[in-house]
């Protein structure tokens, strides 16, 4: 059985469907960038595989577990545990410093922070922004806010990592650099890779890609 | 805990948000201060009064319709059957005391003074020849201990009836009821000096009981009401019984409806407290719906969420609490000692004022603004939770 199954997904928003009758197969491990133009409905997917939103029909499985079935405990934990989060906007809250935004996800979930502050240690020299970590996110450039938010994403050693645009705001060579960073990253902690976005240049770093036009894939 | 304090550092993040949290903390706790002063003052008003009474009427007076009566059988088997801690005959009539020109009606009492502080609790000490007057007539009239002052008796003594009897009297001591009519219009003489001077023998025309220790204030009036039954049954419809209270009972009732009826209207400074804490929710909604929605993505549950906004509610009442008790126990003190806090006895019958909580009060005005929070509370959980993550993050992050 693949590691996330998606059978017959539908999802409407009052009359409009933006997914439909989405059967997706994806194994552990696997770097997948799914592709569309805006509005075709590949963020909708994302979220639907972060366990942030819930399907009007179909099943959404991922490592054994249907989605659906779990109540809101259950997929706040599914977040916290198994999915980690890269968004186009990073996100790093003002009022914390950046290593207390990378532990964030650990204090929400209530984990043993010590082991957790050794790999964001070593992460963040590994992406080059160990001098980033007692500075507050204004004080640091765009490209180190968001290596800072792949470590926080990566930081609790997620078995999934979604990324909504993550190039989105980056030129096209830190693009390039990030792109490379998440895949390489991906493959060290053996996590899932999904990358939603809308720049052939992007998806053409990843060995397949999931084309989406109209809640449909077409390629 | 870690989760709760960085949950907390979010909300509280910016200028604005710590100052309208400490702003809308003040004004709940002054809402809740103003409500349990009143309480307080209401009850330490009935309190005072009460006993300011006691003081000066025991438990229960009797009174006969003939006017004059003596302590013989069968009155006095039938006193023993409410088993009084102590009696106190007294001889009280209508006087006018003068000084230097001024003058004040009085109400003179013929009483012993060993048995009268037994009855009362009011130690009143009388040496012959002497009197003992209330603080606010010693002021009215000018005088302190050891100035003489003349009291004139509407009837004279057998040689000369028709005349009244005008006597000179040295101010031995001075006394405070605690009540303002009280402290204005009593005088204390030696009982037998009065006898004799109004040439009435054994005769009085009170008695003063008290059935329980003067020196405690009661729980309850139950039992005072108890012994005036019994005594009533017992006794001929020659006597009246009234209990200590009877004088001033309007005030009393008017006190108790004053109590509840206030304390429903401020209930409105609470709701106005409450409206604050409702914009804080709001304000703090708005500014940092971000900050929720990105906490709900990373594994925040609503059940954590819940926890989360329960728990600071729940910390803004007990900060609420804490500083109503320290302000209600400020202005206390303030009342007793600023004088510009003292009130004209003459218009609120009591000349000070105090605080008196019981724990019933304590626990009614806490628990009304715990389910007023709470009210607050989940309005402010409701809109958090109404929103789902995804509509929150595109909304938000668009």
């Amino acid at each position: 059985m693949s590691f996330i199954r998606l059978e017959q997904v539908e999802k409407t928003f009052g009359k409009t469907r933006v997914l439909r009758g989405l059967n997706i197969s994806i194994e552990q491990k696997e770097l997948v960038a799914i592709r569309g133009a805006s509005g075709s409905g590949k963020s909708t997917l994302l979220y639907l595989l972060g366990g942030l939103d819930q399907p009007t029909s179909g099943k959404v499985i991922i490592d054994k577990k249907n989605l659906h079935e779990l109540d809101d405990e259950g997929l706040a934990n599914f977040r916290n545990e198994s999915v980690g989060f890269v968004f186009q906007f990073h996100f790093l809250l003002p009022s914390m410093t950046c290593r207390d935004n990378i532990l964030l996800p650990a204090r929400i979930g209530g984990k043993n922070l010590k082991q957790i502050e050794d790999d964001t240690i070593r992460l963040s020299n590994i992406l080059g922004v160990n001098h980033c970590l007692d500075k507050f996110p204004f004080e640091i450039s765009g490209g180190e806010q968001q290596r800072i938010n792949i470590i926080r994403a990566l930081s609790l050693r997620p078995k999934i990592l979604l990324c909504d645009e993550p190039t989105g705001n980056l030129d096209s060579k830190n693009s390039e650099k990030v792109t490379t960073l998440l895949k390489n990253l991906s493959a060290d902690f053996g996590a899932t890779l999904l990358v939603v976005t809308h720049d052939d240049k992007v998806a053409s770093h990843f060995p397949r890609k999931i084309v989406i036009e109209d809640g449909q894939i077409i390629g | 805990m870690k989760s709760y304090f960085s949950i907390l550092k979010i909300v509280l993040q910016g200028r604005s948000a710590g100052k309208i949290l400490l702003a809308t903390v003040f004004s709940f706790t002054f809402s809740i201060a103003v409500i349990l002063c009143t309480f307080g003052l209401m009850d330490g008003f009935d309190h005072l009064l009460k006993s300011g009474l006691r003081h000066s009427s025991g438990d229960l007076l009797i009174t006969s319709k003939k006017g004059f009566f003596q302590v013989t059988d069968p009155l006095s088997e039938i006193l023993k059957s409410v088993g009084p801690l102590a009696i106190a005959p007294v001889i009280q009539t209508e006087a006018f005391a003068l000084h230097q020109g001024i003058s004040k009606g009085v109400l003179v009492r013929g009483i012993e003074p060993a048995n009268f502080s037994e009855a009362t609790g009011l130690k009143v000490n009388l040496p012959d020849g002497g009197l003992v007057i209330g603080e606010e007539l010693a002021r009215a009239l000018k005088v302190g201990a050891g100035d003489e002052i003349a009291l004139t008796f509407g009837r004279g003594n057998e040689s000369s009836q028709s005349l009244p009897t005008v006597r000179q009297f040295k101010i031995s001591g001075l006394i405070k009821h605690g009540i303002y009519q009280k402290d204005m219009r009593l005088v204390y003489l030696p009982r037998q000096d009065m006898a004799e001077l109004l040439d009435l023998r054994d005769y009085i025309n009170l008695l003063i009981l008290t059935t329980q220790d003067p020196a405690k204030p009661l729980d309850s009036l139950d039992r005072v009401r108890k012994d005036q039954q019994i005594l009533r049954s017992q006794l001929s419809s020659e006597y009246f019984v009234r209990p200590f209270w009877s004088e001033y009972s309007f005030l009393i009732e008017a006190v108790k409806v004053e109590k509840l009826s206030i304390s429903l209207i401020l209930q409105l400074i609470v709701v106005v407290a409450v409206f604050n804490i409702i914009a804080f929710v709001i304000y703090i909604m708005e500014k940092k719906a971000q900050d929720f929605f990105f906490l709900r993505a990373i594994g925040l549950s609503l059940k954590k969420l819940m926890r989360f906004w329960f728990i600071s509610i729940f910390i803004v009442w007990a900060i609420a609490c804490a500083g109503a008790h320290i302000l209600s126990i400020v202005f206390n003190w303030a009342l007793a000692n600023l004088s510009f806090l003292q009130i004209p006895g003459e218009i609120y019958v009591l000349s000070s004022l105090q605080i008196r909580l019981d724990s019933t009060a304590y626990i009614t005005v806490y628990l009304v603004s715990l389910a007023w929070v709470l009210m607050a509370g989940i309005f402010g959980y409701w809109r958090l939770k109404r929103r789902p993550i995804v509509q929150g993050l595109r909304q938000e992050f668009n």
